[in-house]
């Protein structure tokens, strides 16, 4: 039986040096967490909260910032399945030529390729958009912020995007289209702004931060180094790379394993003058923690232009991880690489090497980011109903797939070529 | 006139092959046996009467057609070596390899494949005394014609969205047939077929083994593996135990419940595919008492399907709400599965006019009678699991007040039941589709007959309208809509009830390298499976 894990060694980790904790309170939440049921695990401890002990607060808090890291995580990488899906609906679309269709594409396949990081090509689009007539005022608008965003980020992370430009706070239905045309009952179109996942994953490091910041500075012992780590690595992907770096810069390690010394390098490195860029590329290149911070930063900067060639080597690694419960970590890695990195069937048969197969789509007994990786891997490799079966498992524990599921959709049907057979299966 | 030059001459690219007859540039060894294990044997093995699984994959492994797939799923040559399309998409023009040879040693062996046989192939499929699941497919076509030995046109009533894939039909040998205009069920061909593809029968055993042989002159270069045979078995739990104790190296589709043995044992892999299936019970609605919707639906509201998924297949599944599985393009994702509400189902049939209980408990006909069906479940369903289902389901209704009686067929005689007779009020089945979730054949009015999928006999003239759409347009934008549309339609209408779609998994002796499975067809790509030398010991009596 394999759980996800890294952030479950952290949780046990912390169990283990308060051993005095009262743990019956918290071991349901605990088992809830390692069964990747972080909403239901928040909600165990929220339950729990008032009776706690001031050390067993400390560990619930903590557990609820990790919770919501891995949620933020986990929308990253749907965030980068569903850009590279979306510009490929958008493809699709306008290849169709339709009518009621064609204003639409060159706005939504701006705002995906802001949400890819291209942001060149998102200004340029999005300038389209703003001038189209065929859009009422209120989405010329929208495009117009859009491309002003675009052009503000060009040579910036991708993680430093939208701050202040999504609209926070309220929950609406995620399920229902941010432009449905109905015009046709015969032929629905429908479109999904992409930033609904990327303003999930948000929440998720800003609701991460508030729990492990007061760790980080009224937090005892192992709580508060590890509320300050994880503090620290919220911030950068929150876009605060000095901050994060300077809450880290006199962080004691000696107690720590060593994927956390490297993603710390990377971190500092990231905010200042890079180090021998060779030297901490070869010291952290074994850990997909650290892998994943070097897919931060901005491909202009230094330490990225060094790294990418030898960033392209990973997919080899699948094979043969320190530990197979970092898989799904690599497969993040590789997403925000693009689905070129996916295209090869041997990363494909590498990921699924750590699927349970059993239950090869339920959460409980795969890492969710092993399932979205493995969703863009059959994706890149033209296996739509895998891709599509898997996010719509994964869509009965997370919202705001909806988008990515209509767009698959829309690029399978317009892909496939099948001669329109049906069998009995005996 | 102007033509539109399309294609192609990528028969071999994705195989890397060689010429017909030759060995394969791969590299790879040729020599081994493989041996698979299929739940239940094929009907018939040629392609055009078969309509079920098994035998559509031991068809795939016999005979080819003038296209194929690539594992990417683009449309390439197989039998013909290129194709031309009119400007206005209703001719195709295909040029024929000139290397293909019939299988066999009867009449047809070592006869070329030339224009003639797919124009005979085409007639046939159409002849009213062809019983074939091909026929409303190919109805489409409106004229085949020979232009030369080695072309042949074939001209569509109108544009289609994937008409090049729609041409991928298997091509027979017409001239070795009784008779050489239509296709009986009972013709000797049926049993003892004569193809093209990259393995020849050699032989059915009396325990119903097919027994297959490496095709030496195959175009695309001969298959690595010498012998591949087909070993069926009535019961799933037997067919993994063949697999645990070697008497078979390949189940196509593992028992749900067993993925967790086998995955731990290390000399298989498991290939996860998805067949786009789901399984269904079929309500007849030539039943008077199954003709109204308010009935399908209360049998849908009665049943607990996530407790039988749970229960019997370990959760190893999805419940579905409607006739796609949820890994189409069509799955209407707005269409949530009906709950369990046996309330609701109670209520439902006492609006359609069951509310009085006879002593039994069971609710009473207009007639007096108890209101009771009969479910026909094919023998090869009689294992642990699908007995349970059944046996639940039977339960289910029973607390509701509704009588079934459980009939276990075998598998010829089920089929006579289901497709031919209509003999049945309840079935269960489960149906597997290609990548164009094209439900056509099972929901429209006019595919009723015997031998054709729809029947239940079902007819809803909005639904038939939405197919007739749904097949005609060029737009696949407006396909999707429509496809989505009857997913709603015939979700409240409950013609099927719904239940699940399982995980599919092939397991596979690590012995049999470079696998690459087409999930619909499976064997598409056998040719280039290989054994390496020293493993292939004891392959061979």
């Amino acid at each position: 039986m394999r759980f996800a894990p890294v952030t479950l060694a952290c949780v046990l980790l912390l169990a283990e040096r308060f051993a005095s904790a009262s743990e019956p309170d918290l071991a349901g939440a605990r088992e809830l967490f390692r069964q990747n049921r972080w909403a239901e695990a928040r909600e165990a401890i929220a339950s729990e909260m008032g009776s706690l002990s001031r050390v067993d607060r400390d560990q619930a808090r903590f557990l609820l910032g990790l919770s919501h890291i891995r949620e933020a995580e986990l929308y990253r990488a749907l965030s980068f399945l569903s850009a590279d899906v979306g510009l490929a609906y958008m493809k699709e679309l306008a290849l169709s030529k339709e009518r009621r269709a064609l204003p639409w594409v060159p706005l939504f396949r701006g705002l995906y390729q802001l949400d890819a990081g291209r942001y060149e090509e998102a200004e340029s689009a999005l300038a389209e958009a703003a001038l189209s007539k065929s859009l009422t005022a209120d989405w010329r608008k929208l495009a117009t912020a859009r491309r002003d965003l675009a052009r503000s980020l060009r040579g910036r992370r991708p993680s430093a995007v939208v701050e202040g430009e999504v609209a926070e706070g309220e929950r609406i239905d995620l399920d229902v289209p941010d432009v449905e045309d109905a015009s046709d009952p015969k032929k629905i179109l429908r479109f999904f702004d992409p930033l609904r996942l990327e303003t999930l994953e948000r929440r998720a490091w800003k609701s991460a931060l508030s729990e492990l910041s007061p760790l980080a500075k009224e937090g005892q012992g192992m709580a508060n180094k590890l509320g300050r780590f994880y503090a620290g690595y919220t911030l950068f992907f929150l876009g605060e790379t000095a901050e994060a770096a300077s809450l880290l810069a006199s962080f004691d390690l000696r107690t720590l394993g060593p994927d956390y010394h490297a993603r710390v390098r990377v971190i500092k490195a990231a905010s200042s003058e890079p180090e021998d860029v060779a030297a901490l590329w070869e010291s952290t290149r074994n850990y997909p923690e650290a892998v994943l911070l070097f897919n931060e930063l901005s491909p202009g900067e230094p330490i990225a232009s060094a790294l990418s060639e030898r960033l392209k080597a990973l997919p080899q690694s699948f094979g043969e991880p320190a530990d197979e419960t970092m898989v799904g970590r690599w497969g993040l890695a590789a997403l925000s690489r693009g689905p070129l990195w996916l295209e090869s069937k041997e990363v494909l048969v590498a990921l699924s090497r750590y699927r349970n197969h059993a239950n090869k789509n339920k959460i409980e007994w795969n890492d969710p980011l092993l399932l979205v990786a493995l969703a863009a891997a059959n994706y890149s490799n033209n296996d739509y109903p895998q891709a599509l079966e898997t996010l719509f498992e994964l869509a009965k524990s997370f919202e705001g797939l909806r988008g990515l599921q209509w767009n698959l959709q829309g690029v399978y049907a317009a892909r496939q070529k099948a001669a329109g057979d049906a069998r009995i299966a005996n | 006139m102007k033509r539109t030059m399309v294609a192609v001459l990528l028969a071999g690219a994705f195989a890397l092959s060689a010429r017909g007859g030759e060995n394969r540039q791969d590299g790879f060894p040729n020599g081994g046996r493989l041996v698979y294990g299929e739940y239940g044997r094929p009907a018939t093995l040629d392609p055009i009467t078969s309509n079920d699984m098994v035998g559509l994959r031991v068809t795939e492994l016999l005979f080819n057609g003038l296209v194929s797939f690539s594992p990417k799923n683009e449309v390439v040559a197989d039998l013909a070596e290129s194709w031309e399309v009119s400007p206005d998409n209703r001719i195709y023009t295909f040029k024929l390899r000139r290397d293909i040879l019939w299988h066999g040693s009867s009449g047809a062996a070592g006869r070329r494949v030339t224009a003639d046989d797919f124009v005979g192939t085409l007639d046939l499929i159409q002849h009213p005394r062809t019983l074939t699941p091909l026929k409303a497919p190919y109805e489409l076509v409106a004229d085949t014609r020979r232009v030369s030995e080695d072309t042949v046109a074939i001209t569509l009533k109108r544009p289609i969205v994937n008409g090049l894939g729609r041409l991928s039909f298997k091509v027979v040998p017409t001239f070795a047939l009784l008779n050489p205009d239509f296709f009986a069920r009972d013709d000797p061909f049926s049993q003892r077929p004569v193809g093209t593809g990259p393995y020849r029968l050699r032989e059915v055993t009396p325990e119903g083994d097919v027994v297959m042989d490496a095709n030496q002159s195959y175009h695309r270069g001969r298959p690595h593996i010498d012998e591949v045979i087909l070993k069926p078995f009535a019961d799933r739990n037997v067919l993994t135990q063949s697999l645990l104790f070697n008497s078979t190296d390949m189940i196509v589709q593992l028992n749900a419940r067993d993925i967790a043995q086998v995955e731990g044992d290390k000399r298989f892999n498991l290939y996860p595919y998805n067949a786009l299936s789901y399984t269904f019970f079929g309500h007849n609605l030539l039943n008077p008492h199954l003709r109204k919707k308010e009935v399908r639906q209360a049998i849908a509201y009665a049943v607990n399907r996530q407790e039988m998924l749970d229960s019997f297949y370990e959760g190893r599944g999805t419940v579905i709400s409607g006739p796609f599985a949820p890994g189409s393009w069509a799955y209407n994702l707005d269409v949530k599965p009906l709950s369990f509400d046996p309330v609701r189902a109670k209520e439902l049939l006492a609006r359609a006019g069951y509310s009085r209980s006879g002593a039994d408990g069971y609710l009473l006909t207009e007639e007096g009678s108890p209101l009771e069906f009969t479910l026909k479940v094919p023998i090869e369903k009689e294992n642990e699991t699908i007995k349970r289902v059944v046996l639940a389901f039977q339960n289910y209704l029973r607390q509701v007040g509704v009588k079934v009686n459980l009939e276990f067929r075998e598998w010829q005689a089920w089929q006579d039941d289901v497709f031919v007779n209509h003999d049945f009020d309840l079935m269960i089945a489960e149906w597997a589709f290609d990548d164009s979730a094209d439900i056509s054949t099972l929901f429209h009015s006019k595919e009723t007959g015997a031998w054709r999928n729809n029947f239940i006999s079902y007819s809803n003239p909005e639904v038939d309208g939405l197919i007739i759409e749904a097949k005609t347009t060029l737009d696949r934008e407006k396909q999707r809509t429509i496809n989505q549309k009857l997913h709603a339609l015939l979700a409240d209408d409950q013609p099927y009830t719904f239940l699940w779609t399982v995980t599919n998994y092939a397991a596979i002796h690590k012995k049999v390298r470079h696998v690459d499975i087409q999930p619909f067809k499976f064997f598409t790509f056998v040719d280039g499976w290989y054994i390496p030398t020293k493993e292939q010991a004891g392959s061979k009596d």
